[in-house]
């Protein structure tokens, strides 16, 4: 059976490594990106679940998410963020998979798999 | 001839009885018989008239005896002719003529005479006397005339008005000028019942006038009185009169002498004076400012309005104390703190003359210090002596706490923009930290899964486990960064050479610039030697001006160059990161804390950088780059002593 696979962007390349780490230990493909434009460039096919970063140089996570929505509106998202004070904005409410820094590798994990299966059936 | 004349016993008639009882009573007389002969004449009158009865009865033709004798020649006739119609009528005869004195010299007088009658009523003699009515002598009287003339030439040209009145006050005389400038004659300023009419002063003074002049007539003080008087053009002047009662041998008032002198100049002047004075006055009552003066000694003499109840205290409330009225004053008006002060600068300023300043706390009325500043200076006249000195006092206290209140202010928002940046620090470090400690869970994550794996994936898990130390390091390092960034602490200086800490900055960061197509150039003179300075520290500040540079190329289709130079400027070493982006648009405020252009920074980095580049001595700002883009500039103290 084919491995899911997961997009990963974040600009800090030492968080990027320790996800593409987590996720392949969790039996996922990955790919990974330093940037939104670096992922939009690369393109979408074959991407199952996107994790990125909101805070980063050009797209940041929200514009992200947003484009990524226009051409596949199913697809599951996870913003995370190391500034608590992003997370308390009034665009970050009420939406799923969203993540503060540091959490817990178990949690993501379990949450991508759920969102996927979710979206199976 | 007298003694012949003398010693010859008249008849006794009628007429020479008669002469003798008139000769008791005027000390001569004489007697004639009816037709005229003289019978007797008084013997010390023939002595001195040097003839005889006989000579006196020759015939009247004979121009050397007879009546011609006794009556001036120009004046005989008239009496002869008087005489004979007498004898002819018995009418009482009464004549005036010069006659001749003992020293020759004619005298004026009156001759008078009556008849008697015998028991039938014809007329039996004649009897009479010479009165002496004589005027003094002509010449005396010219030059008395003369004198009179003289004093009336004075009295009217004295530039006074002069009057004078009965010691009734009925007015008898008034001078020349008197009526030239009042337009008044006498009959102008007597009553119909002969008093003063006062006629010539102005209605409105007119009672007190007379109130003062009746008085005075009737007291005999002298009078004086000040009132307008009329002029001969219609205005009033004011005029000062005084007059002085005139009194005889007894001491009785004869007249009064009056003189009234025009003082309208001198009242106008003075009521110019009194206005001034009152403007002055008005002026420095209504100054909004506590005014007071002062001898030269500081005996305080003077008080506006405003100080007297500012204070409460009116000049004389503090004496009596067994103090001076400066001392008692200062003691219970200065606040006991400042006591000591204002008597040392008052007590200098009253020795050496030099103008006094000082702040204190001054007692109001109503028991509250306020805050004053008082300054006094001294007045001196004309020879350079000090004849008083003037002081003012404002009231600053509203100054004062408002300035207080912005000192306040200013700790608080000293304070809480500390607070501030202490809270925004704490979020850096929170984000600094967490990215590392992220890589660690992420890390730990997976190595229990490669661990727990079937089977267990033991080199994965071995290569997650050596990045998780590697990521836990990193954590630990930016904690003991911000450790020293709080300490300020210089222990962790030492002397590295700048090259290597710019060098080890671009390692830092060659990964990223290469993923982000930025070219990193490094340029600097070689043997640049700091004075010892935290390279921890300065390597934070390159690596966040050169992260900043990077930043601002992210959107930049052009070439993305990144060029940072370190060369020596006179005693400073001078590094310079230069980028080719949009350059910055606010350049004041980017050092600021918050200052932020970018949607996930918290404005700190800058603000960090730069009290850590001041806290080495040098100086952070940031400068324009030609073409475009943006040079942050900073310098550090060379060692120089060690320099080549």
């Amino acid at each position: 059976m084919n491995k899911p696979l997961v997009a990963i962007v974040d600009d800090d390349p030492t968080v990027l490594a320790s996800l593409v780490e987590l996720l392949e230990s969790a039996e996922f493909r990955t790919r990974s990106f330093h940037s939104g434009d670096a992922l939009l460039a690369y393109g979408l096919e074959g991407v199952e679940v996107l994790i990125s970063d909101i805070g980063m140089p050009g797209a940041d996570g929200f514009e992200l998410r947003d484009l990524v929505r226009q051409a596949d509106p199913q697809l599951p998202v996870f913003l995370i963020t190391g500034r608590h004070e992003i997370a308390d904005q009034d665009r970050a409410r009420g939406i799923d998979g969203f993540l503060r820094k540091p959490f817990d590798g178990h949690a993501l994990v379990a949450a991508v798999r759920k969102a996927l299966s979710d979206r199976e059936s | 001839m007298d003694r012949r004349g003398g010693s010859q016993e008249p008849p006794r008639t009628k007429a020479v009885e008669a002469a003798k009882l008139v000769e008791r009573i005027t000390g001569n007389a004489w007697a004639t018989d009816a037709i005229g002969n003289f019978i007797y004449l008084t013997p010390a009158a023939l002595a001195s008239l040097k003839a005889s009865l006989e000579s006196l009865n020759s015939p009247p033709d004979n121009n050397s005896s007879g009546w011609r004798r006794i009556i001036h020649p120009e004046d005989y006739d008239a009496a002869a002719e008087a005489w004979r119609r007498c004898l002819k009528t018995g009418e009482h005869y009464s004549v005036e003529h010069r006659m001749p004195r003992a020293n020759g010299v004619y005298g004026q007088v009156r001759s008078s005479g009556q008849p008697t009658y015998d028991a039938d009523g014809a007329i039996a003699g004649w009897y009479g006397t010479f009165i002496d009515i004589d005027a003094p002598p002509r010449t005396l009287e010219v030059e008395l005339r003369e004198r009179e003339r003289q004093l009336q030439q004075l009295i009217d040209s004295v530039p006074a008005l002069i009057w004078s009145t009965m010691a009734d006050g009925t007015p008898t005389y008034v001078n020349k000028p008197f009526t030239e400038v009042t337009g008044a004659t006498l009959e102008d300023i007597t009553a119909p019942d002969r008093s003063a009419s006062l006629g010539v002063v102005h209605p409105e003074d007119r009672a007190a006038a007379r109130e003062a002049f009746l008085r005075s007539v009737a007291s005999g003080t002298p009078y004086i009185q000040r009132y307008r008087q009329h002029r001969a053009d219609g205005n009033y002047h004011w005029t000062e009169t005084r007059a002085h009662p005139s009194r005889d041998e007894a001491g009785l008032i004869v007249e009064w002498y009056g003189v009234s002198s025009d003082i309208d100049d001198l009242i106008a002047t003075q009521d110019a004076l009194r206005e001034s004075e009152q403007q002055l006055q008005q002026l420095v009552e209504t100054l909004p400012a506590l005014i007071y003066c002062a001898l030269p000694d500081g005996k305080p003499i003077y008080r506006s309005k405003r100080l007297r109840e500012y204070l409460g205290l009116n000049l004389e409330e503090t004496d009596g104390l067994g103090k001076t009225r400066l001392e008692g004053t200062l003691d219970a008006v200065i606040h006991p703190d400042d006591l000591v002060e204002v008597k040392r600068r008052y007590a200098h300023s009253l020795a050496t003359g030099e103008p006094y300043l000082l702040r204190h706390r001054l007692r109001r009325f109503d028991g509250v210090y306020r805050w004053v500043e008082t300054r006094a200076s001294a007045m001196r006249n004309g020879d350079g002596e000090i004849v008083q000195w003037n002081g003012i006092c404002l009231d600053i206290e509203d100054q004062v706490i408002a300035r207080e209140e912005l000192s306040r202010a200013q700790e608080n928002l000293t304070r809480s923009s500390q607070a501030a940046s202490l809270a925004e620090l704490s979020a850096s470090i929170a984000h600094e930290v967490n990215q590392p400690l992220s890589a660690v869970m992420n890390y730990s994550s997976a190595c229990q899964r490669w661990l727990t794996a079937g089977p267990p994936n033991i080199e994965r898990a071995l290569k997650a486990l050596d990045r998780l130390v590697q990521s836990a390091n990193s954590a630990a390092d930016v904690v003991s960064r911000i450790r020293a960034l709080f300490k300020q602490s210089t222990d962790k200086r030492d002397s590295a050479e700048l090259g290597t800490v710019v060098r080890q900055a671009r390692d830092l960061l060659a990964e990223e610039a290469g993923r982000r197509r930025i070219t990193m150039n490094i340029e600097g003179e070689s043997g640049l030697r700091l004075v010892p300075f935290d390279r921890v520290q300065i390597q934070q500040v390159l690596v966040n001006l050169m992260r900043n540079g990077m930043d601002a190329m992210a959107s930049v289709s052009s070439e993305r160059v990144l060029d940072i130079r370190a060369f020596r400027a006179g005693d400073m070493v001078r590094i310079e990161v230069k980028d080719r982006g949009r350059g910055i648009q606010f350049p004041d405020k980017i050092f600021e804390p918050f200052f932020t252009t970018k949607d996930d920074g918290m404005g700190m980095g800058l603000a960090i950088s730069r009290s850590i580049i001041e806290s080495h001595g040098g100086q952070l700002w940031a400068e324009k780059n030609e073409p475009l883009g943006a040079i942050l500039v900073f310098t550090l103290p060379l060692d120089v002593a060690k320099m080549p």
